[in-house]
């Protein structure tokens, strides 16, 4: 049975801006720990960037690439099941 | 100035009775709705239909005084060259937009509240909250400042 590890929105931002992000998934996965995070951290790492990037589409296609590829990363993340989502009983 | 609001001064400004109004305000500060209708023959629901468009675009402010609102132009500078052009609409980044949005007195705040986060005073939730702003668009800025990495 894996040991739960809650993370915060700032641990998958700042290891999928570093490009770490799956690495540090998987290494947790071997540690044995499953990566949980709350639905409300899902709304600020993807769907809040995706909506900041549809308001900004027209003014930094840059910066939109970005937020989407890494929004479009931690989603898959997800969908992969390397991040669980669920309600986190603290 | 940003894209946006070059944009939006450059349309105010091609529209010749929009760009009478900014004159008049320049010479006329504090003038009513009504004295710029009576000063340029303009009816009144033009007169405010031009100012509420002119105040979108950042070329007239307005202030109320007792019951009525009284204008003034603007305080902008538009320089319009080709080169001018490729700046205004030039790759935006998230510190620009930010910057476009709150102006001196956002960054002022900004470099306020990421001082209290980085010396443990405030939580990235609460310096979003405290700027307005989402914590990922906190969270961005603080990336392009090469703040993450410290």
């Amino acid at each position: 049975m894996p040991n739960p590890l809650v993370v915060d929105s700032l641990i998958l931002i700042f290891f999928d801006r570093k490009g770490k992000l799956e690495d540090f998934l998987r290494q947790k996965m071997k540690e044995n720990y499953e990566v949980k995070v709350p639905k409300a951290i899902v709304q600020e790492v993807v769907d809040e960037p995706i909506g900041f990037a549809e308001e900004i589409r027209e003014i930094a296609p840059e910066a939109v690439r970005k937020i989407l590829d890494s929004a479009g990363r931690i989603d898959r993340a997800i969908q992969q099941g390397l991040i669980h989502v669920e309600t986190v009983n603290y | 100035m940003s894209a946006d609001n070059t944009v939006s001064i450059l349309k105010a400004l091609g529209n010749p009775n929009k760009a009478k109004i900014i004159a008049h305000l320049a010479r006329h500060k504090g003038e009513t709705a009504e004295g710029i209708g009576k000063h340029l023959g303009y009816p009144l629901p033009t007169v405010y239909k031009y100012l509420r468009e002119l105040e979108a675009a950042r070329a007239v402010e307005s202030e109320a005084k007792g019951n009525t609102r009284v204008y003034f132009a603007g305080d902008f500078k538009l320089e319009v060259s080709p080169e001018k052009l490729v700046e205004a609409f030039e790759e935006q980044t998230i510190m620009d937009l930010y910057r476009g949005r709150f102006g001196d007195a956002g960054m002022k705040k900004l470099r306020e509240v990421t001082a209290k986060v980085k010396s443990g005073k405030m939580t990235f939730r609460q310096a979003a909250s405290t700027l307005g702003i989402t914590y990922y668009e906190f969270v961005s800025l603080l990336d392009e400042a090469g703040a993450l990495d410290a």
